[in-house]
């Protein structure tokens, strides 16, 4: 049997699975920083949170870029790439 | 002025965070125009740690409620890819002329564009509430593939829709990119109503579709004042916990309100914000 296309619906559980654990992750991050409040380890802590919550869209940018590339959408693919592009100008330049 | 770090700062600060978190999953809003100000006034913060703050708070609630909406297909996703870009190339050109263009002028004028937007949206929100639902929106004219459709509760039935002028749409949202970077606005307020005036997109997919893109854009400012250092990160833990619990209520509410009675609110939402650029 041929394995079916990659489908809207695998996109959208990889979609799901990288925003909940991007939430997860950065919230976990910031109980551990409220917990060491006042000192280096909780500002690290808290520091760490943000850089993960400010990552989880772009990660799901690349997710979108990934799912529709495998999908053969190449110009809902090439839209997600541009928009990685000018995210990476953003935090680089 | 309240200390950000004694108790009534963080339970205040909570409170932004739920206030951001509703108007985000409710409304596909990021709300800046008033977290920023307020926060500046309670806190006595710096403006550009205010916005970094309110800019956090807007990819948290983003994240977090798309990763339930995209699942139930309010998200658009290719929709909101596409207005995605077009959004982002707005605002990078904008940043890249932003010395030329009178500032002040092009506030006033976008207020004052938005003033009968906003009552036509309300008014045909009433109008379509009193007409009662149509059950489905499907087609008039050839599919495309922005088509889609999601469960709506209080229709009680699939809700499908078809996706009408995206290329006029995808100008639209350039500007709006552009001029929201200009402006300091997060972009939902331009979103919204294309996709539900021009595009036919009813309200909550447009919600959902709007609160996805505006976490992309979000993040990509938040960057930049990371690394000037303008982000109070320990503000941000207590800020993001109250953006949770706000995007799960505004969750609820986005399930259970009919579209057309949020198009409303949206509608109210948008008439204050074009007084509020007008009045400061």
């Amino acid at each position: 049997m041929v394995k079916e296309r990659y489908s809207e619906k695998d996109l959208a559980k990889l979609i799901q699975r990288v925003l909940q654990a991007g939430v997860l992750l950065s919230a976990l991050f910031f109980l551990l920083g409220a917990a060491w409040s006042g000192a280096p380890a909780g500002e690290a802590f808290s520091r760490a949170g943000v850089l993960v919550l400010l990552a989880t869209p772009a990660a799901r940018v690349a997710a979108l870029f990934y799912g529709y590339a495998r999908a053969r959408q190449y110009l809902f693919a090439l839209s997600a790439f541009a928009v990685l592009a000018l995210l990476g100008a953003a935090a680089l330049v | 002025m309240i200390e950000l770090h004694s108790v009534q700062g963080s339970l205040l600060l909570g409170g932004f965070g739920v206030f951001v978190g509703v108007l985000g999953s409710a409304l596909g809003i990021g709300g800046g125009v008033f977290t920023v100000p307020l926060l500046t006034l309670a806190f006595g913060l710096p403006i550009h740690q205010a916005i970094g703050v309110s800019l956090v708070a807007i990819a948290a609630a983003s994240s977090a409620v798309a990763s339930v909406n995209v699942e139930r297909g309010l998200t658009n996703l290719r929709l909101g890819i596409v207005f995605e870009t077009t959004m982002a190339l707005g605002s990078l050109f904008s940043a890249l002329i932003a010395s030329r263009l009178p500032g002040g002028i092009l506030r006033t004028a976008f207020a004052l564009a938005l003033l009968p937007i906003s009552f036509s949206m309300f008014l045909r929100g009433r109008s379509a509430l009193r007409a009662g639902t149509p059950p489905d929106l499907l087609p008039e004219g050839p599919a495309s593939s922005f088509d889609s459709g999601f469960f709506d509760h209080s229709a009680g039935g699939r809700r499908n829709y078809s996706v009408k002028n995206v290329l006029p749409a995808s100008f639209l949202s350039f500007f709006g990119g552009g001029l929201s970077g200009l402006l300091g606005l997060g972009g939902g307020v331009v979103q919204v109503p294309v996709m539900t005036m021009l595009c036919g997109v009813p309200m909550k997919a447009a919600a959902a579709t709007s609160n996805f893109m505006i976490g992309v854009s979000a993040a990509a400012s938040a960057f930049i004042y990371y690394r000037k250092g303008h982000i109070p990160v320990e503000a941000c833990g207590v800020m993001v916990v109250g953006v949770l619990v706000g995007s799960f209520a505004g969750m609820t509410l986005l399930y259970k309100a009919r579209s057309e009675r949020l198009q409303m609110v949206f509608a109210a939402a948008m008439l204050m914000i074009a007084v509020k650029m007008l009045l400061w």
